[in-house]
């Protein structure tokens, strides 16, 4: 998910810049690319950008006219359809594809090379066939002989001694100088943060220390659209439709699979049905379906159509691997931390990769001593990929919940116990939004404390994302056509959040146009390159690669206008559909009528983003406040509102902004309270792979969501936009558990808090 | 699902005969729980026949008297909303309201909804060979059994998924059967069975039998309620359900129903909670009593002991709101 890349050395320009917060402003010096643009800062008088467009293709997602992946069909079309392991572990005999081959309507048959079974649900076979309904008939016809292996699906089981080993130490994947034993993988060195000071003297410092652990099972990102594709070959020419986060990289994934070039191979992404970091692989973490698609439609002759179903986008597609975080802190008695020792073990299943140190690493940066030491444990389920944040929104969690039981224990407020160890000035502006919005005086002063069995309570907790961004290699084009309609061109794919509309609304800033006035073309590889949605860069890494494309346009269109205006090319303005004298706006001439002026029939302008300016902050601050019911007599717990505070550099278009941050809450509350994985722990299977028994918020669960979003002058690019779709999930999971705590008085260490948690919780903490 | 063959009948008489002349051929109401099953392969029917095409299977006439008659396609939605039943027996028109979701109700039946199989999860999923399946064990034992019986359990230990059942159990309803000899009227309280009779029925509706009508006598005296426990507020099965009816005079009551739903293999009748209330007055001793008596030989499993729990909130808090 993280695309940085070193930037390449180029010629720059110095702008001066006023960033940062409006009540804090801050002036700072920014090394652009020479050709870049100045940030729109806090001086900035932007028409479009920060405003709120509904989204341009609005009306046809709500009447079913816009199409996705799922939707897509063509003449002479097979469906493909995979096999998968039945079971954990051990090893393929035999795979006895016959049967699906005689069955009337198959026309291609595919079987994997791997004998070697990890996890129940790992592709084995695949079948294209006439219809769904064969597919499905011949994939059941495909017999598979195994040896089963013992296999351990459970974290804590797989860290003991006796455990069954998923990998043979020295397949065990990860870098080889990082110690293993058994299953686990670590400590691995801590990541962005990082450890720092000494924690032995820090708790020996310490007027009190608490310690604790809390875990979180597995959650599986349950996307509306499952994962699939639609291969079609022309000749040596490959066209993929897929439902994914990155066109590029199913392009590049494919290429090289095949074994064919990348300029032979296009996808299309027009719109996306829901990944939240499962849909960055080319085809999916767990399983090769995009490549098999393309290898049986090749065997087929036809095009071939494999989308997953539901029960197999639970198993191979990725999930936010499981967790059990200790967590240990020590304070003085005015809340200041004297020292912080975080030490988690995740499972990604078969992969690597479930680190949560992040936040422990980001959050309360005036503590002075920290040490983080992070486990991966493999077990026989399917491998993790990157979910909203990866890692964070669990370990903000675990470091969230017992940054509360030190205020308890201190008989602070949790939110006073922040502000004193809080680094970052921009969460400083947070915490006093936040407690207003929620009314953070209403909650209890003693945890519980309210009448009757159903007690309400006010919780919060933090959350940190950082500036992610592809400083180069990205491209964008903007093409304004004789008749007046403007278009832009980013191969990028808009999963959902809105970006084809933010785009447009970059255009339109530079050209003086409405977002309607222009036509965006997102998501094909044959336009210019974009990066994969991950580490919430998107917007970030085109946007400002559209302003210099779309600002090239307009310098192309005011020499048009100049002349008859009487002024020089730079000092014109555009707005309102008019290019105009900027010191004397009653000079002015329609954007058509100049457009009409153009020698040939369009103005084409492309650019491509060199190199990432220095940011403001590299990190990305929030926080959220939740409010709960807990029925201390059921332990049924409902969310009533939740407010989420978070900094995302300058909204490009505010509207989808929110929108994406009140699905983050959504998100968050159902992984809270609901959302769990289950296989059974002796089979090994998971027993939950549906949306009926994997439990998902329903709309009745629907809370009050406030998404309230500071703005910060960024200035890392020239539109000074950072990022949105990840932050702000971090902080709802331990939001929501602090709420239920401040209510109930029940400190509920496991997630999801399901009524028997509660009450076992409630029980505990009558005894105490 | 396999290919099958479709057939709409035109009364209860063809759809006997179009199922009876095709072994394996089913019975489709409202479809909610038959697609279920068809498409994880649950069932492979040569034949699926249609009752929705059957005239007058969906009516609900209540009677002077009190007595309601309900047609078993009525959908759950119609049934909780009719005026009648909602102010002659409470507690089922409740039953329905809270099952599913306001889309499901649209669609699904209350004779569907009676006669659904298990929501289990192993039983749900076709590669776990459970005994319900004709299998040898049933995987909650010693598995993951957070959502199973706490009573009557063994040889398997799905709880009955019927809320409505809960209500009409209460009620002292009947089921009317029409089969080869002509129609039978079962009590729901016998209509039940438990899975040591046989794990792979869950009542006693023979092959070639069609539910054709529920009888549900009057209540005039009685006070009655339905209520559940779930995790989400809507779209999930209840962890525990309850209906329950008290006949009261001057104070004390002299008759009760206590019928907890997903607690066990059928609606469960807690004879003794019954018990324990009549000749007391229903405050919260009388209340309190009733929930104590209503967990007597309560045998949870590894992971659901806070069913117990539950399920003594959740008769308290509704005798409580009879008083």
């Amino acid at each position: 998910m993280a695309q940085e890349q070193k930037p390449p050395e180029v010629p720059t320009v110095t702008y001066t810049v006023k960033a940062g917060h409006a009540s804090n402003p801050q002036t700072m010096e920014v090394h652009a690319a020479q050709g870049d643009l100045k940030p729109w800062d806090l001086d900035s008088k932007l028409r479009v950008v920060k405003g709120r467009q509904p989204r341009l293709d609005g009306k046809y997602k709500v009447t079913g006219r816009a199409k996705y992946t799922f939707d897509i069909s063509m003449p002479g079309m097979l469906w493909g359809r995979m096999v998968r392991s039945a079971v954990p572990a051990g090893q393929i005999l035999k795979i006895d594809t016959s049967k699906a081959e005689a069955l009337p309507g198959v026309k291609a048959v595919w079987t994997s090379d791997a004998r070697t079974v990890r996890f129940a649900g790992q592709d084995v076979a695949a079948v294209a066939a006439v219809s769904p309904e064969v597919a499905e008939d011949a994939a059941r016809l495909v017999q598979v002989t195994y040896d089963e292996a013992s296999f351990v699906t459970d974290l804590e089981k797989a860290m003991a001694d006796d455990a069954p080993l998923v990998y043979e130490p020295d397949k065990i994947p990860g870098p080889k100088d990082i110690p293993r034993k058994g299953n686990v993988l670590g400590p691995k060195p801590p990541g962005r943060g990082g450890s720092r000071g000494d924690v032995d003297k820090g708790f020996a410092d310490a007027a009190v220390t608490i310690q604790q652990t809390y875990s979180v099972p597995t959650h599986t990102h349950s996307p509306l659209e499952t994962h699939g594709v639609i291969a079609k070959w022309e000749g040596d020419q490959l066209t993929v439709w897929a439902s994914t986060q990155g066109v590029f990289t199913v392009r590049d994934g494919m290429a090289e699979a095949l074994g064919i070039d990348r300029k032979n191979v296009n996808v299309i992404t027009e719109h996306m049905g829901g990944g939240f970091g499962s849909k960055l692989a080319p085809s999916a973490s767990g399983s090769a379906f995009a490549v098999v698609a393309c290898k049986l439609a090749k065997q087929a002759g036809a095009p071939v159509k494999l989308m997953l179903d539901r029960h197999e986008e639970h198993l191979c597609t990725g999930n936010a691997p499981s967790a059990l975080m200790t967590v240990k802190i020590g304070a003085a008695r005015d809340g200041s931390f004297t020292a912080v020792h975080y030490r988690s073990f995740g499972s990604a299943g078969i992969a690597g990769g479930a680190g949560t140190g992040g936040p422990a690493g980001s959050l309360h940066g005036k503590n002075p001593n920290l040490k983080i030491e992070e486990h991966d444990v493999f077990t026989n389920a399917g491998p993790a990929a990157p979910l909203r944040a990866p890692g964070h929104p669990q370990g903000a969690f675990a470091l969230e919940s017992a940054v509360d039981e030190v205020a308890d224990r201190l008989g602070l407020d949790p939110l006073e116990v922040r502000r004193k160890n809080e680094a970052s000035p921009v969460r400083l502006i947070q915490y006093d939004v936040g407690a207003k919005a929620i009314g953070w005086e209403r909650r209890n002063k003693k945890p519980g404390e309210g009448a009757g069995p159903r007690k309400r309570g006010i919780g919060m907790a933090n959350g940190n994302w950082y500036v992610i961004a592809r400083g180069s290699g990205v491209g964008a084009e903007v093409r304004i056509h004789r008749d007046g309609s403007v278009e832009y061109f980013s191969g990028a794919q808009d999963i959902g959040t809105g970006f084809r509309t933010a785009m447009a609304m970059v255009v339109a800033e530079e050209l003086g146009l409405k977002p309607t006035d222009v036509k965006p073309n997102v998501g094909d590889s044959r336009w210019p390159e974009g990066p994969g949605s991950g580490g919430s860069n998107t917007t970030n890494s085109v946007a400002p690669a559209v302003r210099l494309a779309a600002h090239d346009a307009r310098m192309k269109l005011f020499a048009l206008a100049a002349p008859g205006l009487g002024a020089k090319a730079e000092d014109l303005d555009a707005a309102d559909g008019k290019i105009f004298v900027a010191a004397s706006p009653g000079k002015s001439v329609a954007f058509k009528q100049t457009a009409a002026k153009m020698s040939g029939e369009v103005i084409a302008a492309v650019a491509e983003r060199k190199k990432q300016f220095e940011t403001y902050r590299q990190d990305l601050a929030g926080c959220q406040f939740a409010e709960v019911e807990v029925d201390t007599q059921t332990g049924v717990v409902r969310v009533i509102k939740v407010v989420a505070v978070n900094d995302c550099g300058f909204p490009i278009n505010l509207l989808t902004t929110e929108s994406q941050i009140i699905g983050a809450m959504i998100q968050g509350v159902s992984w809270a309270l609901w959302e769990n994985r289950v296989l059974d722990r002796n089979v090994g299977t998971m027993v939950n792979p549906n949306l009926e028994s994997y439990k998902v918020l329903s709309s009745k669960d629907m809370f009050e969501a406030v998404p309230i979003v500071t703005e910060i002058a960024n200035a890392g690019n020239n539109t000074s936009a950072a990022g949105i779709g990840e932050p702000c999930i971090v902080p709802t999971l331990g939001a929501v558990a602090n709420a239920v705590f401040n209510a109930s008085g029940a400190r509920v260490r496991t997630l999801p808090i399901t009524p028997d948690r509660v009450l076992a919780a409630l029980a505990e903490a009558r005894r105490s | 699902m396999n290919a099958f063959e479709y057939a709409r009948a035109a009364s209860v008489a063809q759809a006997r005969e179009l199922v009876s002349e095709k072994p394996g051929a089913v019975l489709k109401a409202g479809g909610i729980d038959l697609l279920d099953h068809l498409k994880e392969r649950l069932v492979e029917p040569p034949r699926v026949v249609d009752l929705k095409s059957i005239p007058g299977l969906a009516r609900i006439a209540a009677a002077p008297d009190g007595s309601v008659r309900i047609g078993p396609m009525a959908t759950l939605a119609q049934v909780g909303a009719d005026p009648a039943i909602r102010k002659s027996h409470p507690a089922l028109a409740q039953s329905c309201r809270e099952a599913a979701s306001p889309q499901i109700r649209n669609v699904a039946t209350i004779g569907g909804n009676v006669l659904q199989r298990p929501r289990c999860w192993y039983y749900r999923l076709e590669s776990y060979k459970c005994l319900k399946k004709g299998g040898d064990i049933c995987y909650a034992v010693g598995g993951e059994n957070r959502y199973h019986v706490i009573f009557g359990g063994g040889p398997s230990y799905a709880p009955h998924p019927s809320n409505a059942a809960v209500a009409l159990v209460a009620y002292g309803a009947s089921f009317v059967l029409e089969g080869d000899k002509g129609p039978r009227t079962v009590a729901a309280g016998d209509f039940f069975t438990l899975p040591t009779k046989d794990p792979q029925r869950e009542n006693q509706l023979q092959p070639g039998e069609v539910l054709t009508e529920i009888r549900v006598p009057a209540a005039a005296g009685w006070k009655s309620s339905y209520d559940e426990i779930q995790e989400r507020a809507d779209f999930d099965w209840p962890l525990v359900s309850i209906a329950a009816a008290v006949k009261s005079e001057g104070g004390t009551v002299r008759e009760a129903r206590v019928v907890l739903g997903a607690v066990a293999p059928i609606p469960w009748r807690s004879i003794r909670a019954e018990q324990a209330l009549v000749g007391k007055s229903l405050d919260e001793a009388g209340a309190n009593a009733a929930a104590r008596a209503a967990v007597v030989g309560a045998a949870p499993m590894s992971d659901n002991d806070y069913k117990v729990g539950l399920v003594q909130t959740l008769v308290r808090r509704t005798l409580l709101s009879l008083a």
